[in-house]
């Protein structure tokens, strides 16, 4: 696929030391790596910060990404300086560190949009409560450990363990219940 | 989901924060592998409301790639001189000029800069970046990390340490000036029976506090230990091997025939031994005293004069009859696998302070 | 690795033929550690034990629930071990970067992770815009910070610090404590130091040793309200609760270990016995 060969002649030429290529990257990228990160963090300030940091540590080490693909390994820069960022917060200002922002209600038709995509799995999700959610999105889509996802979540590692045995649970047991109405999974798209 | 991509109206879902759960999870996970929805769902963000603070980022980021090239790991002559200018290790400062580096970089370019281990012909950037390095003093310009080879240097690092290094130049000094400036007949026999205990003394010299500054904390390692020990005798033993032998070429033959001199070759085999031998007496009572120790009886032994007939010492008389010839050499290699069976025994020993 | 913490029992220790730690039963666990006491009471000695530097003359050693006897396990642990000893040097010509990255190769950290690492470890000891600059231009307190960077950079599960806020300021003492406490909310730190102010600040629970045995064990505002309880000569203001707590507690541990049977001029009844 031709973007993905761009990823990494882009991320070549950077480690080259060509700011073009950087910039390029960035136009790709930045944008869901920002709504990414602000929905783990609802402090638009750290977020920037976080982004910027991403991208500079990219371009200092541009060179140490062997193979692969870019958006991840992206992601994981961000994610870890996510997680470096709430901690240094939580100790410097010693009060809870900011809740991640309430996404906003999808409207009705967004729902079914969702629901008629995604099927039992996309309902199930939103049957358990947010913060099982959260944990399981931290541990599985975001590629935390147990560890990190405690720094970003400020919440102590034991507390991770057992949200996400729960989430788990719960997600069963929701898709359980959704099951007798055999709607597909996956999609029309 | 093969043949799944963000449809525009997801992406335009995800940007405004209205699109549900899991398929926000679907398209973050996604676009992790996908460059195309990576570039569509950035469009998207960017034509919505973070598109101001995501275009300042980028204007911070530029600036601070353009004050601070990137490192060129490459290969000669391709990049612009431009690009060789060094990074002072300035960090972002937050929109402010990050000013002129902190602290002073060091003095010179005297070290030799750390070679890539994979990219060995980056030693002529290096040092052609050290030509075209502006007056102030440079600093290590920033690079992912070093290499595999840099590390091995270090680890062999306190194995030669300048003053092993002097020592033997003082040993191949000494022995030039006894053969030639003082006539003595048998500087060479003499320096090829004394040539394994040199490589023993370079292992006792690179133990303990004085010569590893960083033993302490080595020893809490896991790769603190044997390996390590390994790596600098190996060092130690390649660097004294080739001075030996071109010492050994070197000096003149003895000239009475009485003396069956074997030649450097047949000292490898109990260089080994005797190597392996300290290494895992060391394993007992720790590698500076077993090298020291073996050291010096070796010596002792070679030196020592033979009793009833005065005046020849024994590496003169008896040494040669036990180191060449097939047999000799036979049991010095047996000898040889036996230490390094008894090394391999007790390679968990080799993990406490006392013994490294 | 399952286990957390740090456990030993009946841990004898010996420094040139001298007993430096007699029969010390202890166990950490998550959360920042105080190792306190005045000097020869045993405490670089356990934590050199601790470190898998030393070994012990008597007893059983159990680090993140494995047991050190064995060198498989030790390994094992070994890299998942962050150690900071009292003194340590550094080759000439390391950057900070060179140094971490080092000592993370030592430490067997994955290599593509090492450079990432590196950098995280030296921002949160805030050494960030020296990150290339050549140690032995840093001041002491700076090479001590590289220090703490280096027992960090693998993100340990034990952490363990010998007096590691020797030649750090004041500023630099309190950024560190703040490092400390939030390293300590996911693994165990183990702190050895004379300055009673740094274990006030920075740790929830303190053993106290003297002459190679346990004076005092139990949470820090235990030790403060033993200094408050106890009476005392000294002005107010001048000395602080914590401090004043450490001396009842070691006068305690001296009054209660002293032998009545025995002559009265063979001393404290803590004993002769000389320690590191």
């Amino acid at each position: 696929m031709e973007p993905d060969r761009d990823d990494a002649a882009l991320l070549r030429a950077v480690a080259q030391g060509d700011a073009d290529a950087l910039a390029t990257l960035y136009d790709r990228h930045a944008g869901w790596l920002h709504t990414r990160l602000s929905r783990r963090c609802g402090d638009p300030e750290t977020v920037r910060e976080v982004l910027q940091d991403t991208f500079v540590a990219v371009w200092r080490s541009a060179a140490s990404h062997r193979g692969g693909e870019a958006g991840g390994w992206l992601w994981v820069i961000a994610a870890r300086r996510l997680v470096d960022a709430r901690r240094a917060h939580a100790r410097a200002e010693r009060r809870p560190p900011v809740r991640t922002a309430a996404p906003t209600a999808p409207s009705a038709e967004d729902r079914v949009l969702a629901g008629l995509e995604y099927g039992d799995v996309g309902a199930a999700l939103d049957r358990i409560s947010p913060e099982l959610r959260e944990v399981l999105r931290a541990t599985v889509i975001d590629g935390l450990t147990t560890r990190e996802a405690a720094g970003l979540l400020g919440i102590p590692e034991g507390t991770v363990k057992t949200r996400a045995m729960r989430a788990r649970r719960e997600l069963r047991a929701a898709l359980a219940l959704l099951a007798p109405d055999t709607s597909p999974l996956g999609g029309t798209a | 989901m093969s043949g799944w991509h963000v449809s525009g109206p997801l992406a335009e879902r995800y940007a405004s924060g209205t699109a549900a759960e899991a398929e926000t999870w679907s398209l973050e996970k996604h676009v992790e592998t996908c460059g195309r929805c990576a570039a569509s769902v950035s469009a998207a963000v960017r034509a919505g409301a973070a598109g101001p603070a995501l275009d300042g980022i980028r204007a911070a980021v530029l600036a601070e790639a353009r004050r601070f090239p990137a490192p060129v790991p490459g290969r000669a002559g391709e990049a612009s001189p431009a690009a060789r200018r060094v990074w002072p290790g300035g960090r972002r400062a937050r929109g402010e000029a990050a000013g002129a580096p902190s602290g002073p970089p060091g003095p010179g370019g005297g070290h030799p800069p750390v070679p890539e281990g994979r990219r060995r012909r980056e030693r002529v950037p290096a040092a052609a970046r050290r030509a075209g390095l502006s007056r102030r003093a440079p600093s290590r310009a920033s690079r992912p990390g070093p290499g595999p080879l840099a590390r091995l240097l270090w680890a062999a690092g306190p194995a030669l340490r300048p003053s092993w290094l002097t020592a033997l130049a003082l040993v191949l000094g000494g022995s030039l000036f006894l053969a030639y400036g003082v006539g003595y007949d048998s500087t060479r026999p003499l320096l090829l029976a004394l040539s394994p205990a040199l490589p023993l003394t370079g292992v006792a010299m690179s133990y303990g506090r004085y010569a590893d500054p960083l033993h302490e904390i080595a020893a809490s390692t896991p790769s603190g230990g044997l390996r390590l020990l390994l790596t600098r005798t190996a060092a130690v033993t390649l660097v004294s091997v080739p001075v030996l032998a071109a010492a050994g070429a070197l000096l003149p033959p003895p000239a009475t025939e009485v003396l069956k001199v074997p030649g450097p070759a047949a000292w490898l085999l109990p260089s080994l031994a005797l190597t392996l031998a300290a290494l895992a007496l060391g394993s007992f009572v720790g590698c500076r005293y077993a090298a020291l120790a073996v050291a010096g009886v070796w010596a002792a032994l070679t030196l020592a004069p033979r009793p009833g007939k005065p005046g020849l010492p024994f590496f003169v008389t008896e040494l040669p009859e036990w180191v060449s010839g097939p047999s000799p050499q036979t049991c010095w290699a047996a000898a040889a696998v036996v230490c390094a069976g008894l090394l391999a025994v007790r390679r968990s020993s080799f993990n406490r302070l006392e013994t490294l | 690795m399952t286990g957390t913490g740090a456990r030993v029992m009946g841990l004898t220790v010996t420094h040139r033929r001298a007993i430096a730690l007699d029969s010390v039963d202890l166990d950490f666990g998550t959360g920042v550690h105080g190792l306190l006491g005045p000097n020869g009471a045993g405490k670089t000695s356990l934590i050199r034990v601790l470190a898998t530097v030393a070994a012990p003359a008597g007893g059983r050693v159990e680090l993140l629930g494995q047991d050190m006897t064995a060198h498989r396990e030790r390994s094992r642990v070994r890299r998942r071990l962050g150690y900071l000893p009292q003194e340590f040097g550094f080759y000439p010509g390391f950057t900070v970067r060179e140094f971490v990255a080092y000592v993370a190769w030592l430490k067997e950290m994955p290599a593509c992770s090492v450079a990432d690492a590196v950098e995280r470890a030296v921002e949160r000891v805030g050494l960030m815009d020296r990150i290339d600059a050549k140690v032995k231009t840093l001041s002491g307190g700076m090479v001590r910070r590289v220090g703490i960077a280096q027992a960090i950079v693998n993100e340990p599960d034990l952490l363990l610090l010998d007096e590691p806020t020797t030649g750090l300021d004041p500023e630099q003492r309190v950024d560190f404590r703040a490092l400390l406490r939030e390293v300590g909310t996911a693994c165990a730190v183990i702190v050895s130091t004379h300055l009673a102010e740094d274990v006030a600040a920075a740790c929830e629970q303190v053993t106290l040793m003297e002459s190679g045995r346990v004076a005092f064990r139990g949470t820090t505002a235990e030790l403060r309200e033993l200094g408050e309880a106890t009476p005392h000569d000294a002005p107010d203001g001048t000395v602080s609760p914590i401090e004043r707590g450490y001396t009842a507690a070691l006068r305690l541990h001296r009054a209660s270990s002293w032998d009545p049977g025995t002559a009265p001029d063979t001393g404290s009844g803590s004993g002769s016995k000389a320690g590191r």
